[in-house]
């Protein structure tokens, strides 16, 4: 098929790189589940305290409101 | 270089699954903490940082319900408020009153809208607004009139302050 594109699994890994690989991994991956956890918690807060998102149902729906993810600003700390 | 000036990372999304991964996988990778916001190119979003500026950024949003011939809503946030205009409108339209604005609050000197925020709409091309508010404070309606939604006694200490 002209343009596909290789699946993953197509990929050999000799043997003696799967163990660094998966320390790799393992060492992205550490600390994650809590993070989100603690995002999705955060979430909820947001969907069960803050009005915003209430009051924005109908456009967001309407999809030209998005969520946006981005760097907290230290002196908005309380 | 300031945290804040290093990183510049942003994700847009439509989806609240993948806005909570993101936040944890930015953290996980910038070892710092990250906001939730939204993000619109078609409402007006204003933002007050200052806690004792009520008074005048009512009125101003009043201006702006008039105008627009829209409802808005003022939302207490940690800092200060935030207003929202319920209408839908074309970016053009909202960038054209951007720019009046952001001339009108250099040449006034006024220091209760954000300025910085409404420049980085201009660059940006939409308007972002952190979801921090606690709670709704007051309706305008259409005709510039103003519904509260808190006790009269509270309305007096935060337009007094």
């Amino acid at each position: 098929m002209v343009g596909a594109v290789s699946p993953i699994t197509d990929v050999e890994i000799e043997e003696e790189e799967k163990e660094p690989l998966k320390r790799l991994l393992e060492s992205e991956l550490e600390g994650y589940a809590e993070l989100r956890e603690e995002a999705e918690k955060e979430w909820e807060e947001i969907e069960t305290k803050n009005p915003v998102l209430d009051d924005l149902a109908e456009f967001i729906d309407r999809r030209n409101v998005w969520y946006t993810v981005i760097p907290e600003k230290e002196e908005e700390k309380e | 270089m300031k945290d804040e000036e290093e990183i510049k990372v942003r994700v847009n999304t439509y989806s609240k699954n993948v806005a909570i991964a993101t936040k944890a996988l930015l953290e996980k990778r910038f070892r710092r903490k990250f906001d939730f916001a939204i993000s619109t190119r078609n409402l007006i979003m204003l933002d007050c940082d200052r806690k004792n500026a009520l008074r005048p950024f009512l009125v101003f949003c009043s201006g702006v319900c008039k105008r627009f011939a829209g409802r808005g809503i003022i939302y207490e946030t940690p800092h200060g408020y935030h207003f929202i205009l319920l209408k839908y409108l074309r970016w053009p339209r909202i960038k054209q009153f951007l720019i009046m604005l952001a001339n009108y609050i250099k040449k006034e000197n006024i220091n209760w809208i954000d300025l910085a925020h409404i420049e980085a709409s201009l660059r940006r091309g939409y308007i972002t607004l952190r979801l921090c508010q606690r709670r709704r404070l007051c309706i305008i309606e259409e005709d510039g009139s103003v519904k509260w939604l808190i006790p009269e006694n509270e309305v007096r200490k935060l337009l007094w302050r």
